[in-house]
């Protein structure tokens, strides 16, 4: 590792076990003043437990030492705010229904004290002034739950600079995956403000599993794998490809499975006619037994609403979809259901599965029915099946009867695609199937869907990973407002074809 | 479809209920929790029983304690219906008292048993109906809804008498609550009966587990092909009919009723319900948790009144109680 002058941050001998489990084995870190720093590894490589020591959350073994900006630190790490550090999670902790200026400053006090009136002017002025020095460009009386999902991620790292400032000069940023949901243009505007942050001095730790996004933006790359560093390389020279087998301890080989031939597709699975809803504007189109079709557009172009629309959760305007036979899918998911389609919702914490309830619980549901008879419920043979089903997509650990809140996002999609494809439906719509998922999960996950559409499944997918839906899509849907704008299919699908079909009319195809 | 490899590998340890063989201390560390609240339990009857072997520990005090929460055991277990599937009804006790209101004054009037069965379950499904349709339907908040149908089917209760206490009413209504078997009178029967089928409903039918899924995780429910509304509409109706019923009981027990009674009955079913919750399937409304939280609760408050508390301290502990499961139940839900 390169001796690293005057660092921002330098912790050495960081281990934490949990358990038997070694989640983090003697792991040194430095940071330098100004640098971004891409920290990556597949779930569970102990990347969260690292963010997790240094935000004080947890206490590291004994032999831990760490110095931030020349100071010793002491484990556990108290109050880290005052050293400079701030952690960015996920889902922002940003209120919603409160306006921009209000969230700035809801963390670090309003300029005002006790229960003296706040100067709501000057709080404004201060907001515009700090959201110009980063570049972020948001009307600061807006409420924060109206802004798109790339400015909430800018006005959250905006505010924990803010934050910051009130007790040192130069600031650590940790970002837990804020880029995650986002898509490509989104994410670049968030990488914007990151690289103004760094560049004014500050020091930023970057952890995506979009390892594209993170050789881009980072100076370099950390990758952990159980625990260990087991890379520390400058990004300009490497590749993601190098990266993906320092994470996985091998070469992925081929990243994404072979390509199914478009002249496999078979007979219509399923018809939409007309499909009409708060975005997608009277839409048509089929879908094949045999295909992967992918459906795809800029954010906000419909590709998010229209399998909500098709399965009945959201109703439709106007519009209908039918099976390939004539008969119409309904109006409700349990009509869809039985209508032979399934729907792997995007938005897997809240509609995929219940976090509380146990594997083998989220996996049985949709079936629960055939495990009671004779007027019981068999339990038993509901979990031997659950961790059948679980041993066949690779859940790793297959403990039927663990929470799924303690399996890792990868693991926690696999139940759900277990969940759904146990019944072997005719039709599968998946709404971005590898959301928040590793990259040797997010190879499995594909190759499952890969192996259900050769049984003869016809498959849906509605993504914003162009470049996954180059790989494995037979054909693409590039969506426009709502509209079809362009058809891809077979190797007219890559990912540029794809990203200059996705900016819209000027490329519209017939 | 056989996904990537190895298809139907099912190993012979995945019959197994995994918990054989991991060593004793694991399985504590694992579930003393689940068990704690009976373990305090034995603990309080074996401090009682220690303290005070005379008052406490006697049949008479044993069959005392547990006759005494025979209502409060109905509508507890009641409440977990609804509880399960993430609303509240709290209209609960309001309707056991006016369908003992309207029992007591169908006695009075000389009408049938049959004639109060039947106004007591018209009484339980009109309620719950309305109740599951401002909720389920409109989308009012069940905590509102049903305070305010608390409150005016209350005033209905007082309409009914013509605002009278009405006593010493006599006749078959009286024998549905007091007739002994095996020296327990029916009332409690009915509670433990309730335990068993609500234990079967909650554990061993689909029915059971979708209440939880549509409290715990309603979408994702939802997207399985639940009937949401059918079955939040339905839990509504059946904890209406319950408490309904239970009027029946309650009027039977006492002999008449006294129609501004209800919000007596309020917090104590929704104490146990919660510190039931904290019991066996700990953060899952269950029917077995419910009673052993009851029992716990009255052999607390008894203990100590026979110590020579006074009367006060049955709110105390029960408020107290309620809070406690609460939290409890918070810090469980965190730890994991």
């Amino acid at each position: 590792m390169a001796a690293v002058a005057d660092p921002a941050l330098d912790v050495r001998s960081v281990s934490k076990r949990f358990g038997g489990v070694h989640a983090l084995v003697a792991v040194d870190l430095r940071l330098r003043r100004g640098e971004i720093l891409g920290l990556v590894g597949e779930n569970g490589s102990g990347k969260s437990t690292l963010v997790k020591v240094l935000s004080g959350y947890h206490t590291p073994e004994r032999g831990a030492t760490g110095e931030v900006f020349g100071r010793p630190l002491s484990f556990p790490v108290n109050n880290p705010g005052e050293l400079g550090i701030a952690v960015i999670h996920q889902d922002l902790a940003l209120v919603d229904e409160m306006t921009v200026v209000e969230n700035l400053g809801v963390s670090s006090g309003y300029a005002s004290s006790g229960l003296r009136p706040v100067r709501w002017r000057r709080e404004r002025s201060r907001s515009v002034e700090l959201l110009e020095r980063f570049g972020v460009d948001v009307d600061p009386g807006a409420r924060v739950g109206d802004l798109a999902p790339a400015e909430r991620a800018s006005v959250a790292i905006v505010r924990a600079t803010r934050e910051l400032s009130s007790h040192a000069h130069q600031h650590i940023l940790i970002l837990d995956e804020p880029t995650s949901y986002l898509t490509g243009a989104e994410a670049q505007r968030v990488m914007r403000v990151m690289r103004t942050v760094a560049d004014s001095g500050s020091s930023v730790i970057f952890i995506s599993h979009h390892l594209h996004e993170v050789v881009e933006v980072a100076d370099r790359v950390v990758v952990l794998r159980d625990g260990r560093v087991v890379a520390d390389v400058d990004a300009a020279t490497t590749t993601e490809a190098r990266i993906i087998a320092h994470m996985l301890g091998r070469e992925l080989g081929d990243f994404y499975p072979a390509r199914l031939d478009p002249a496999g597709s078979r007979d219509v699975a399923m018809v939409a006619e007309h499909i009409t809803g708060e975005i997608v504007d009277d839409l048509s189109f089929e879908l094949r037994h045999g295909e992967i079709l992918g459906v795809t557009g800029l954010a906000g172009m419909g590709q998010q609403e229209l399998p909500y629309l098709l399965t009945g959760v959201q109703a439709p305007a106007a519009g209908v979809a039918r099976r390939g036979d004539g008969r119409v899918l309904g109006r409700s998911p349990a009509a869809t259901l039985r209508a032979g389609v399934v729907l792997v919702p995007g938005n897997r914490q809240r509609d995929g599965v219940w976090l509380d309830a146990t594997a083998a619980e989220n996996i049985s549901l949709p079936v629960l029915r055939e495990y009671y008879r004779r007027a019981w419920l068999n339990g038993r043979e509901e979990s031997t099946r659950a961790k059948g089903l679980m041993q066949m997509f690779r859940v790793q650990p297959p403990i039927a009867d663990q929470k799924v809140s303690n399996f890792s996002g990868g693991n926690q999609q696999k139940i759900v695609l277990a969940k759904w494809l146990q019944g072997e439906p005719d039709v599968l719509l998946l709404d971005e199937p590898t959301q928040g998922v590793d990259a040797g999960a997010r190879k499995e996950i594909l190759e499952i869907v890969r192996a259900a559409t050769e049984a003869g499944a016809a498959v849906a997918i509605f993504s914003s990973d162009l470049e996954q839906l180059a790989n494995v899509c037979t054909r693409v849907l590039v969506l426009w407002r709502g509209r079809a704008a362009a058809e891809l299919v077979g190797d007219e699908i890559t990912e540029d074809s794809l990203l200059q079909a996705c900016q819209g009319e000027s490329s519209l195809v017939a | 479809m056989t996904p990537a490899g190895e298809g139907s590998r099912v190993p012979s340890e995945a019959r197994g209920s995994g918990d054989r063989d991991r060593p004793w201390t694991d399985l504590l560390a694992r579930h003393g929790g689940r068990y704690a609240l009976v373990f305090v339990l034995g603990a309080f009857i074996a401090t009682f029983a220690i303290w005070l072997p005379d008052k406490f520990w006697t049949e008479a005090n044993f069959r005392a304690m547990v006759n005494s929460q025979a209502i409060v055991l109905l509508l507890a277990l009641a409440a977990t219906i609804v509880l399960r599937t993430g609303d509240f009804d709290l209209s609960i006790a309001s309707v056991m008292t006016l369908t003992a209101a309207t029992s007591a004054v169908i006695v009075e009037d000389g009408g049938s048993l049959g004639l109060i069965f039947v106004v007591a379950l018209a009484v339980g499904v009109v309620v719950g109906l309305i109740n599951g349709f401002l909720i389920v339907k409109v989308g009012v908040s069940s905590f509102i809804t049903t305070l305010g149908m608390m409150t005016a089917l209350t005033g209905v209760a007082i309409a009914v008498t013509n605002s009278r206490q009405i006593y010493n009413l006599e006749g078959p209504m009286l024998t549905v609550a007091r007739y002994k078997i095996l020296d327990f009178p029916l009332r409690t029967w009915y509670g433990w009966a309730l335990v068993i089928v609500l234990w079967y409903v909650y554990e061993r039918t689909p029915v059971g587990r979708y209440l939880l899924f549509i409290g715990g995780g309603r979408d994702a429910a939802r997207l399985a092909g639940l009937n949401v509304d059918a079955i939040r509409m339905g839990s509504f109706v059946a904890s209406s009919i319950v408490a309904a019923l239970t009027g029946i009981v309650l009027a039977g027990f006492l002999g008449g009723i006294d129609p501004n009674i209800g919000p007596s009955f309020l917090l104590q079913p929704f104490a146990a319900a919660f510190l039931g919750a904290t019991a066996l399937h700990i953060g899952r409304f269950n029917a077995v948790g419910t009673i052993i939280a009851i029992y716990l609760l009255v052999v607390g408050i008894t203990g100590l009144t026979l110590l020579g508390a006074e009367r006060w301290v049955n709110e105390v502990f029960n408020g107290g109680a309620l809070v406690l499961a609460v939290m409890f139940a918070r810090l469980v839900g965190r730890r994991r």
